[in-house]
């Protein structure tokens, strides 16, 4: 279990919860975080913030902070599907 | 939760056609879908843009043809959900549910998708449902979908939801006549489809979706993408930043460098325009100084700016539609984020560097409003071009004898970076302290890189000069008659009778002549008669309500070193910055044709004493001009670009707040330096 800013690079996991609460949830919601959505970071900014990830088979940008609120769990590497997220 | 089926409205409202009205379709869609592409393509050329009542965000217009029939098409701004967090995001809910005042309701809605990335697009669809509208729904960039492998079932989706499903490919010109051809049909037929109830959760709206798609989309993944392995190059740490920074180079230069000569070109053109338009009124002293000094000048003021703008947007407008625009976003975005901007404020507050005209309205990308607004508030404190003609002569005069060329060479760095190094701390207040309300997260989506369509870029490049000299160049030719006024009544003829007299009696005594033969001497003499005029001009100057005023005003400007004539140059720069240094030309007899690199300007300035004795330009003083001219906002073409990107009130605060910041940085600067020395 960790927040998706923990995550690391190219690892697919699966969104666990949202932190309630905050006022940014609900925009993330409606992007499509939910749980039980995969999610795949794929870059990070050169300067550390943001970090671009992959879900419902699109890119967005977050800032750290807000990547923060959400929970995931990494898919085990064995198990690990390549294909669309 | 299974997807909803068919159902024909029970009792349709009476058509819009059959009352007169002509029928108003809604274009509502996320960001990057291509929706200004289709919206071109559909109204070709019959569109006109404004901006909502009390919003910054744009209202586009257009009128669709079709067989005969004419519809009008409403473009409203891209968004993620209905649910709103800004007031400009509000609007399309304001809209479609017929709340908003000065915008009729839409009879019917253009729901554009972006056919690769249909789960996320149609999370908006399942909102925009809920306002009972009729809908189309037209899956754009198909031609992506398919390189990505792709196969849409049009037909089962359509049968699935019971509205029509269409799909098009705007930057190419595809699917554009079906569209209009479902357009007219939905007129006759009004089919809806029953939405999701309105508390429904987003959580239970993508999973309606995930049904519905099932089957719907097929994937034939194809070779892995290309532009992937372009994009981690590009946000690579070391290859993207250096990538960035030649791009922003290259946009920096074009706008700085390649626009001069075009601009010394409309210089030229609207200084020969004036002339002849003298010459023809030399009759009518007042109405040839009001034509030729007057409107001439206000619109050439106007048009030296379309060469920045037209450069500067055709290359935003380049960098948007490639997809690029995002990642310069993403890579600056820590530089910024801490004073409440994003990433996307660097493109605007570069081109501020060159000129805060262009840098401004660059400042509408920024889809966030307080962000967007901050952003213009703090451009024009960035260095702008035209304060460096000021840099170079008083640099050149007071501290390159003394300091040496280095010295010279850091200390306009200095002047450059003071400004950006003011700016943040003000981003800062003015987000905390000045906008309440909501920021919009920073939530980016990195679109995938296409091929941009050049008539769409060069489209929205026409549009914002376009824009620009109707809008914002209306109040700057305002502007520039009044200062023209300030500048040249009220014009007393005793002025010009007591200077001739003084100079009379001035070559009488030196040159041992009778005044009749003096007064010949004076007419005769090119140098003399040149000197005259000069003198006359500056006599003038002084008499005018400019130059009033400036005294008026400058017990205020003691406290930071300036003379009269100081104090009078800087107010009456702010038709245009450069202005100061023809209007110290004027007021040190040297006429207003000289530039910063004039040798007699420097000598003037060099030996310009107080009553007392003092010296006038001692390098505490310099410094307080040098910083005074570096915050302050004297730029009547700024004023006038805010007060029509955001609003009157920003644009003056903007320059009561520049204004004071500048007057208390030039106050600190004398003190302190007349302390040290």
């Amino acid at each position: 279990m960790m927040r998706l800013d923990q995550m690391p690079l190219h690892r697919p996991g699966v969104v666990t919860r949202l932190a309630t609460g905050s006022d940014i949830v609900r925009r993330l919601m409606a992007m499509g975080f939910f749980p039980g959505v995969s999610v795949t970071v794929t870059k990070r900014a050169p300067l550390g913030d943001p970090i671009a990830l992959k879900l419902h088979g699109y890119e967005l940008s977050l800032r750290r902070c807000d990547a923060a609120t959400i929970h995931v769990t990494l898919q085990p590497e064995a198990d690990h599907v390549p294909g669309h997220a | 939760m299974s997807p909803a089926t068919h159902e024909q409205a029970a009792s349709a409202d009476p058509w819009p056609a059959s009352t007169g009205r002509r029928p108003m379709f809604a274009l509502v869609g996320n960001p990057n879908t291509g929706k200004s592409s289709l919206f071109n393509r559909l109204t070709g050329s019959w569109q006109r843009v404004g901006n909502f009542p009390g919003l910054t965000v744009e209202k586009r217009l257009g009128q669709v043809h079709h067989q005969g029939q004419t519809i009008d098409l409403l473009d409203l701004p891209g968004l993620y959900t209905l649910d709103a967090i800004s007031a400009d995001e509000w609007i399309v809910h304001h809209v479609l549910h017929g709340q908003a005042r000065h915008t009729p309701r839409p009879d019917a809605i253009l729901c554009v998708l972006e056919a690769g990335n249909l789960k996320r697009n149609l999370f908006l669809v399942t909102e925009v449902a809920q306002t009972g509208l009729p809908l189309i729904l037209v899956l754009n960039m198909a031609d992506e979908a398919l390189q990505k492998g792709m196969i849409i079932d049009h037909q089962a989706l359509a049968r699935r939801l019971g509205v029509p499903v269409l799909a098009t490919a705007a930057t190419r010109n595809q699917g554009i006549g079906e569209l209009k051809q479902a357009m007219v049909q939905l007129l006759k037929d009004v089919p809806t489809f029953k939405p999701l109830p309105a508390g429904t959760s987003a959580e239970d709206r993508y999973r309606w979706i995930e049904q519905l798609l099932q089957d719907v989309v097929t994937h034939h993944p194809r070779r892995p993408a290309r532009r992937e392995s372009i994009d981690t190059l590009l946000t690579h740490r070391v290859f993207g930043l250096g990538v960035f920074v030649g791009l922003m180079y290259v946009v920096f230069t074009a706008i700085y460098t390649l626009a001069g000569p075009l601009m010394d070109g409309i210089d030229l053109l609207f200084a020969l325009l004036g002339q002849w338009a003298g010459a023809r009124l030399a009759a009518m002293p007042i109405l040839q100084s009001l034509v030729s000094d007057g409107i001439i000048s206000g619109v050439g003021g106007v048009v030296i700016f379309l060469p920045q703008i037209l450069i500067l947007f055709f290359f935003i407008a380049l960098l948007e539609d490639t997809g690029y625009m995002s990642r310069a976003a993403f890579l600056m975005d820590r530089l910024f984020s801490w004073c409440g901007l994003s990433g996307k404020s660097f493109v605007p507050l570069l081109s501020s560097y060159a000129c805060a005209i262009p840098g401004i309205m660059a400042a509408r990308t920024i889809e966030d409003p307080k962000g967007r607004l901050t952003t213009m508030l703090i451009a024009p404190l960035m260095s702008c071009s035209a304060r460096l003609p000021v840099y170079v002569l008083l640099i050149g005069a007071f501290i390159e004898p003394h300091h040496g060329p280095w010295m010279a060479g850091l200390c306009l760095l200095a002047m450059h970076f003071l400004g950006l190094l003011v700016a943040m701390p003000c981003a800062w207040v003015i987000n905390r302290v000045l906008l309440r309300g909501k920021a919009t997260p920073f939530l980016l989506e990195l679109p995938p890189y296409r091929l941009p369509a050049m008539r769409d870029v060069l489209w929205r490049m026409y549009e914002r000069g376009r824009e620009f000299v109707l809008r914002a160049g209306t109040i700057i030719f305002a502007l520039s008659i009044i200062i023209w006024a300030m500048c040249y009544f009220p014009r007393p003829a005793a002025v010009e009778e007591d200077i001739t007299r003084q100079a009379i009696a001035h070559v009488m005594a030196e040159r041992m002549m009778a005044e009749p033969d003096a007064r010949q001497w004076i007419e005769e003499d090119p140098d003399a008669q040149a000197q005259l005029e000069h003198e006359v001009g500056r006599a003038y100057l002084e008499q005018s309500y400019m130059g009033t005023l400036g005294k008026a005003v400058q017990p205020v400007f003691a406290p930071a070193g300036f003379d009269w004539k100081i104090t009078v140059s800087v107010l009456a720069s702010f038709p245009a910055r450069e202005v100061l240094i023809s209007t110290m030309g004027i007021l040190y007899d040297l006429g207003g044709e000289v530039d910063q690199d004039n040798p007699g300007l420097m000598a003037h300035m060099r030996s310009a004493t107080h009553p007392d004795g003092r010296p006038v330009y001692t390098l505490p003083v310099v410094a307080a001009i040098m910083v005074f001219f570096a915050l302050c906002m004297q730029c009547a073409s700024t004023v006038a670009i805010l007060a029509r990107e955001a609003h009157w009130k920003w644009a003056v605060f903007a320059f009561v707040y520049m204004t004071t910041l500048a007057w208390l940085g030039a106050v600190v600067s004398y003190q302190l330096g007349s302390l040290m020395t």
